[in-house]
């Protein structure tokens, strides 16, 4: 049955819709845009400003010219600019210009500089002043450079460089199979998008996450000791959004009272307050409750006898968890989760499913006391036919180490420990 | 003009194979579409299947042009042979699939293209299963 390719891309569940070639031909002409535009006005710019702010300072006559009149013109807007009408001497032959004090001609809309520098002329008096040999009737009373007419340039400079990498992007993929760009762009020696990729990849195991950014810590009672995934920076960033909202509240309440004290009372910055004030109460709470549980939940060390690991091992596990609080139930669990990211529209959604959840510590009603710590070793078996660790651009499967707790008088507490496995090779298979 | 004038077949009609074994295939254009094609790519290659946007990367890939200069005859059975990596190994998971395949594209005069797949697992992992909570 015939229908219509779409030429946006729209993701249905599984399914993402869209012509290939047009979303590549979209690009193109959107990069094509951006590149002629900078082009546009680059030489707008050069023409304006640049190139006759180099020539005045460069190749322009100097002479002695008299000051006739002045004025102050200005344009539809209404920003102004002063002329100075001028008397001199090119080859012996008398002219008579107005001149625009100097190259640029700006017109401003700072009426007092326009003021200031028609002070500094009087009629009858001379001065020096500049013309163009190519045209004499163009004169200016100053020279210099400008920053604007050289800093203005790389704006268009910016739209060349986006524009034309775009356009030589699709200049260099247009009619080219998507497998053809991977393999070139995978083997970036490869340049002439002939040449066939090596055979052997240079990466023992691609696209499996790198192990050692995870063995940087040695263990006390065993090798490794794991890294937590929920990192100290999201208390941070709860503290600091904690602080500048509440900030905001402070200098917008500050508004309100000086306004009801003045008699003003503006109600409607009250309004506006109280919404305010109810997101900084709530973001203090958060604040409050995360720094109760780091120092009533002390903190979880997991340590481990190898890593990375390989499926069909047996690895030893040790867990040391510090606090002062009744826990309810305690669990250490080896999970396995898919992640997947896709783009809805404009926003950028994620999705997890659990795959695999195995439990290697289970504890119900137990106290923790100040300096006697919750101690624990484990036995991890990882499947004989267990996926290995996989991170891409949009999906990954993630193994890590889960330490989960319900405890009496708080909210329960989760700290997960990333970990990675990676395929067994033929070798190990044949062992 | 259909897909079956494209012809693809693994050697030996293997269909699985292990982390570092060596993936031979075959490949040819029919007689019908032969005169027409300009360019053959194999490639060898994997891409994701599931919520997420794809991912996909190329582990092997040759192109074949004819010109006048250099004729090829496409009719011609070509043979290729690329020793599989280790990772990432075929996957049937919940939200998120990983498949391995030979693409062999064939590009024909005024910009037509046709494309022959076949897919192929790699490794041994079994389905998995969603954990209920």
């Amino acid at each position: 049955m015939f229908r219509w390719s779409l030429i946006f891309g729209k993701k249905r569940g599984e399914r993402r819709t869209g012509s290939t070639v047009a979303g590549r031909a979209a690009l193109g002409l959107f990069a094509a845009f951006f590149f002629t535009a900078g082009i546009i006005s680059l030489v707008f710019i050069l023409l304006k400003f640049s190139i006759p702010e180099w020539r005045a300072n460069h190749n322009f006559a100097e002479t002695t010219c008299q000051i006739i009149s002045t004025r102050t013109a200005a344009d539809s807007a209404g920003a102004k600019r002063p002329e100075i009408e001028v008397a001199y001497t090119v080859d012996d032959r008398p002219q008579t210009a107005w001149s625009t004090y100097d190259i640029a001609a700006v017109y401003q809309a700072d009426g007092a500089f326009t003021e200031k520098i028609l002070e500094e002329f009087t009629a009858g008096t001379e001065c020096d002043c500049w013309y163009d040999p190519r045209d004499p009737q163009t004169v200016v009373l100053a020279r210099g450079y400008t920053w604007f007419a050289w800093l203005m340039l790389l704006v268009p400079i910016a739209f060349i460089s986006l524009g034309g990498a775009g356009l030589a992007l699709a200049v260099l993929t247009w009619g080219k199979s998507t497998e053809r760009i991977a393999a070139t762009t995978q083997n970036t020696s490869n340049l002439d998008f002939l040449l066939p990729t090596p055979a052997a990849p240079a990466q023992p195991f691609p696209f499996v996450p790198d192990p050692h950014q995870l063995n940087d810590s040695p263990g006390t009672f065993l090798s490794y000791r794991l890294t937590p995934g929920t990192a100290v920076w999201s208390t941070a960033a709860i503290a600091v959004v904690c602080a500048m909202w509440n900030l905001a509240v402070i200098v917008f309440g500050r508004m309100c009272v000086l306004s009801f004290r003045n008699g003003e009372r503006d109600w409607w910055l009250a309004l506006f307050l109280l919404p305010l004030v109810a997101g900084g109460v709530f973001s203090l709470i958060l604040f409050v409750r995360r720094l109760l549980i780091a120092a009533n939940i002390g903190p979880t060390l997991v340590e481990i006898s190898a890593h990375p690991l390989v499926p069909g091992g047996t690895y030893e596990i040790y867990l040391s968890q510090a606090g002062r609080l009744a826990v309810k139930k305690f669990d250490l669990k080896l999970v396995c989760e898919e992640n997947a990211t896709y783009r809805q529209g404009t926003n950028t959604r994620k999705s997890t499913r659990r795959v695999f959840e195995e439990s290697l510590v289970s504890r119900e009603s137990f106290k923790l006391g100040p300096g006697v710590p919750f101690e624990a070793r484990a036995r991890l078996f990882v499947p004989y036919d267990a996926m290995h660790s996989f991170k891409a651009g949009h999906n990954r499967v993630d193994w890590k180490i889960v330490v989960a707790g319900d405890v009496e008088r708080w909210p329960g507490f989760e700290r997960t420990f990333p970990i990675v496995i990676r395929p067994r090779k033929l070798v190990e298979d044949n062992s | 003009m259909t897909l079956a004038e494209l012809n693809l077949s693994f050697h030996d009609e293997r269909t699985e194979f292990a982390p570092g074994e060596t993936l031979t295939a075959e490949y040819f254009a029919g007689e019908s579409c032969s005169a027409e094609v300009e360019a053959l790519e194999i490639s060898v290659l994997w891409f994701t299947e599931g919520k997420g946007d794809e991912d996909f990367a190329v582990h092997y890939f040759q192109r074949t042009e004819t010109s006048e200069a250099a004729p090829v005859d496409f009719r011609q059975p070509r043979q290729f042979s690329t020793m599989l990596p280790n990772s990432p190994l075929s996957y049937d998971g919940v939200i998120l699939r990983i498949r391995w395949c030979v693409r062999l594209r064939a590009f024909l005069t005024r910009g037509k293209q046709l494309v022959e797949q076949r897919t192929f697992r790699l490794g041994n992992v079994p389905v998995a299963r969603a954990v209920l909570p």
